[in-house]
């Protein structure tokens, strides 16, 4: 069945889900992980004026920052779990593209992913970036929710 | 892990990739699987004709027909232990 899942998180609750079935789902099929989280280009952040009260080089540590914080959490639960799991942390990319563009890369065979991500509208059924990954992805898709 | 797939199939050759799948991961973890295809009400299907009682009867029989290829879908036999639960 599938040898490499890749794990897409952006630190949420709904993402932590995500992790949780990803890795059982590894556990029980003796599969690779790479859990991926993605941080936007800087320009998606901020237009206008406001973008120069914030420095790029600060986003940028910023994001190094709390992608490092998401990823060290997930790799401890992995250890924990005994799964054989690689961080990646994927920058100046939306989340969809990052999400397709690393699993393609890593050459995995299934991408897990929560429905919504932490900025998502809980209205819709599914959000934005989920819509993207399900219409591009050229492997399967599990959406946790 | 998960113990109960629904693998959803309308016969087109997508479906069937949907049903090799679920039907690969449900052996892995050794699961049961449910196979659906769904059809829809005649008022969908067929809106422009008038929906006579004999018109809707041979609609929902060929409806209820399943595609000859199905029937080399067979169901896993279930384990002792789903047997017993």
């Amino acid at each position: 069945m599938y040898n490499h899942i890749l794990i897409a998180t952006d630190g949420s609750g709904l993402a932590g889900k995500a992790i949780a079935a990803g890795f059982e789902l590894a556990r029980a099929l003796a599969a690779q992980v790479t859990v991926v989280t993605v941080t936007e280009p800087w320009t998606a952040l901020l237009v206008g004026e406001s973008a120069f009260g914030f420095p790029v080089d600060e986003y940028e540590k910023s994001a190094e920052q709390s992608a490092s914080r998401i990823l060290s959490g997930a790799a401890k639960l992995a250890r924990k779990a005994d799964i054989r799991c690689t961080t990646v942390h994927t920058k100046d990319q939306y989340p969809a593209e990052g999400i397709l563009a690393t699993a393609h890369k890593k050459g995995c065979d299934l991408i897990v992913m929560a429905s919504h991500g932490r900025r998502g509208l809980e209205r819709l059924i599914l959000g934005s970036q989920a819509v993207k990954v399900v219409t591009q992805s050229t492997v399967p898709v599990l959406i946790c929710r | 892990m998960f113990k109960h797939l629904l693998i959803a199939t309308d016969g087109s050759p997508e479906s069937w990739k949907a049903l090799a799948q679920g039907l690969a991961l449900a052996r892995a973890l050794s699961a049961k699987v449910t196979i659906a295809t769904v059809t829809e009400p005649w008022t969908e299907a067929a809106y422009a004709i008038l929906p006579t009682p004999s018109r809707v009867r041979n609609y929902e029989k060929a409806a209820a027909a399943m595609p000859p290829s199905f029937s080399t879908v067979r169901r896993r036999s279930p384990t002792r232990s789903e047997r017993s639960a």
